[in-house]
């Protein structure tokens, strides 16, 4: 077999060019950005707020709602999955430690006046025991599922050996992908998030991942040139959208351009590329901090300009809108805090973070090397270089966080460790019509992830009577008093899918 | 962790340096075996064999690139694995690059000795200078990395015939730089 030999050969090619071809990213043949350039050569590509919203089916902190989904297994096709419970797991596997699990499903109401179960109250509870003659403290990792901004609500209580303990935090990546604008494969404008268990076996198997979730984040450490824009003038009165423009020439090839607080763009050719805001009016609600971050080249001159509206054309000019714009040259990750900080203190409200800003400032570092203009092969969604996105979507994106604790067991003995959570159900939106609309699904993988040896697994429900089971392969029966199983720890995936019954009225 | 701080812990005998290999690399040999075995638990051992022979080797080697050299081992174990069990196993990915590759072998005859090994891989290093970066970058990708051309056709934003096209003029170039130098296989 000729051939062989030269696959065999291929093998030996210089080091250097193995660690060129591992280390280079492929020069894309064309992307979105020149797309656009040649065949629109003059267009105006607006991204006016509403537009932006509709294109991208989100808000500054927008939820799940516009998240596909698909079942797992056998289980029922849900439009928004939850994704499974996770088994723990060891830092280092230890052959000496075992362990039992018990999971247990509580639907009592969470509120005296509740009418209907919503989610449902999980204790996943393990004994671990140390089967060798010395004493053993090992590092137990948690996984979940979660995403910053509803860390607060899904994030597990831990307890080791009845005592309440405050485990370290870690996060991983986004756990999804992208997706065409109508959810086709080709493309890259939507969030295609994880819709199945296997979609997270997938994510998890080789470790990679989890790997990732505990090294450091990235330190931005890009000299850039920002420019910061102050002092709004406009009259707004008459012209509630007054806009402030402020157009420039670069060469793409060795300039990229992120902006925040800005609501709309153009690309032209040649290199222009007109940004432009809405006057702050102290009445709409948003961010008065307007900047550009200028990474490469500086842009050179440029020239402001003002509108009557977000149409920057001729004709609609408007005098009167004015700005102070200062220059100055700083590091992308101070900046980044800087934002991340105004960000929380303009849209937060709710929305607060849970975690420290230097640990979320970390994630969107790394949100934006995979996926933002820093990346070699970011998706379409984030090619506008838009902070403001990047910032939303890396606090509302799904992951999966992992709780890190330590857990002493003495020699021969066991210890019992408990995460009490809430868990949210997967579901079908109500608007869609679907026949699972009403139906909550819960699964949980047996194995995914962990390297801790089961003995025994069973689960339980508790609190039943406002729910009926519909399709299950756990093998409870309500209507026979089975409530609690023992379930074989080689399977992979168990689920069960429940229909509520609503509470008689008082 | 860097390489040389991980190659320090193999110099040293300890065994995380198995764990911080697996967590800097695994991934990539995982990739690189899966790629061409097509078979997730295959991949698997041959990832455990690489970290056993990295284990086996270092010292005395100390190699200059971990990722190259590792790789190198996985590679040649995947290689390995594919040609002893073909019979009995179907390894889709090795099959396809290998049909991709009498695209390459050239049409020279009257050569008086076949190459070794050594020497047709410092032919191709010849042919591989030649290139542009992002061709020669490309071809590993597809014949060293063994990534599948959908992979490859979505990095650069393009089809995947397109691309596809584009290898093909890179084996065929191949082909006749190794004619060229009147090289027999």
């Amino acid at each position: 077999m000729k051939e062989k030999k030269v696959f065999d050969a291929i093998t030996d090619v210089r080091q250097e060019y193995i660690e060129e071809a591992a280390t280079t990213p492929l020069k894309r043949q064309s992307i979105a950005w020149k797309k656009w350039t040649a065949i629109a050569a003059c267009a105006v590509l607006m991204l006016g707020l509403g537009s932006v919203a509709l294109l991208q089916n989100m808000l500054p902190l927008g939820g799940n709602s516009g998240a596909g989904g698909s079942g797992h297994g056998e289980g029922s096709i849900f439009m928004s999955y939850a994704g499974p419970l996770f088994p723990l797991t060891l830092a280092q596997a230890d052959h000496d430690i075992s362990a039992t699990r018990n999971i247990a499903y509580d639907f009592a109401l969470a509120n005296e006046d509740d009418l209907r179960v919503w989610g449902s109250e999980v204790e996943d509870s393990y004994t671990l025991y140390n089967d060798s003659a010395v004493e053993k403290t090992v590092t137990a990792i948690y996984p979940f599922a979660s995403s910053f901004q509803d860390l607060e609500k899904l994030m597990p209580t831990v307890t080791v050996g009845g005592q309440e303990i405050v485990p370290s935090l870690y996060a991983g990546g986004y756990s999804g992908g992208f997706a065409g604008a109508m959810g086709e494969e080709q493309g890259s404008l939507n969030p295609a998030r994880l819709d199945s268990w296997e979609g997270y076996k997938a994510l998890l198997q080789d470790g990679s991942y989890q790997a990732g979730a505990f090294a450091k984040y990235p330190v931005l450490n890009v000299p850039v040139t920002v420019y910061t824009f102050t002092d709004f003038e406009a009259p707004t009165e008459e012209y509630p959208a007054a806009t402030q423009a402020i157009s420039f020439t670069i060469d793409p090839n060795k300039t990229t351009i992120l902006s925040y607080g800005f609501n709309g763009g153009e690309i032209g050719e040649n290199g222009f590329r007109r940004y432009s805001y809405f006057v702050p009016d102290n009445i709409r609600r948003e961010t008065e901090t307007k900047v550009l971050i200028v990474i490469g080249d500086d842009i050179g001159e440029y020239t402001l300009q003002g509108y009557k509206n977000g149409a920057c054309e001729d004709g609609n000019g408007l005098e009167g809108v004015s700005t102070t714009v200062i220059r100055s040259e700083e590091v992308l990750s101070d900046v980044l805090g800087l934002l991340v900080a105004d960000f929380f203190r303009m849209y937060g409200e709710d929305n607060s973070l849970t975690v420290s800003q230097e640990m979320f400032s970390g994630a969107v570092s790394e949100f934006m090397l995979a996926y933002g203009l820093l990346s070699d092969s970011g998706p379409d969604r984030y090619q506008w270089g838009r902070m403001d996105d990047m910032i939303s979507e890396a606090f509302s994106f799904d992951r999966v966080m992992y709780l890190s604790f330590e857990v002493t067991i003495p020699a021969g003995e066991a210890v019992t460790v408990k995460a009490d959570m809430h868990k949210q159900p997967s579901f079908d939106f109500t608007c869609t019509g679907s026949d699972n609309v009403g139906v909550q699904g819960y699964d949980m993988v047996t194995r995914l992830g962990s390297n801790l040896t089961l003995r025994e697994l069973t689960a339980e429900l508790i609190n039943t009577e406002l729910i009926e089971i519909v399709r299950q392969n756990y093998g409870f029966d309500l209507t026979n008093g089975i409530d609690r199983v023992t379930l074989d720890p080689t399977t992979e995936h168990y689920y069960f899918e429940i229909r509520t019954v609503d509470r008689n009225e008082p | 962790m860097e390489d040389m701080d991980i190659i320090a812990l193999y110099n040293s005998r300890v065994e995380t340096a198995i764990s911080e290999t697996d967590s800097k690399y695994g991934r990539l040999l995982h990739r690189i075996a899966f790629n061409i075995l097509s078979n997730r638990e295959d991949s698997e051992e041959i990832v455990s064999d690489t970290y056993n022979s990295a284990w086996n080797t270092i010292p005395p080697q100390q190699p200059n690139s971990l990722r190259a050299y590792l790789g190198r081992i996985t590679r040649n174990l995947s290689i390995n694995r594919w040609h002893k069990q073909r019979a009995k196993k179907r390894y889709n990915g090795a099959e396809l690059l290998l049909s991709e590759l009498t695209d390459c072998i050239p049409a020279n005859n009257n050569v008086e000795s076949e190459l070794e090994r050594k020497e047709l891989a410092l032919a191709i290093d010849r042919w591989l200078s030649s290139l542009s970066v992002d061709d020669r970058v490309l071809f590993l990708r597809r014949y060293w990395f063994s990534d599948a051309v959908n992979v490859l056709a979505k990095e650069c934003g393009t089809a995947s015939n397109k691309l596809a096209g584009r290898l093909f003029r890179l084996r065929q170039s191949l082909k006749m730089f190794l004619e060229k130098e009147g090289i027999s296989l």
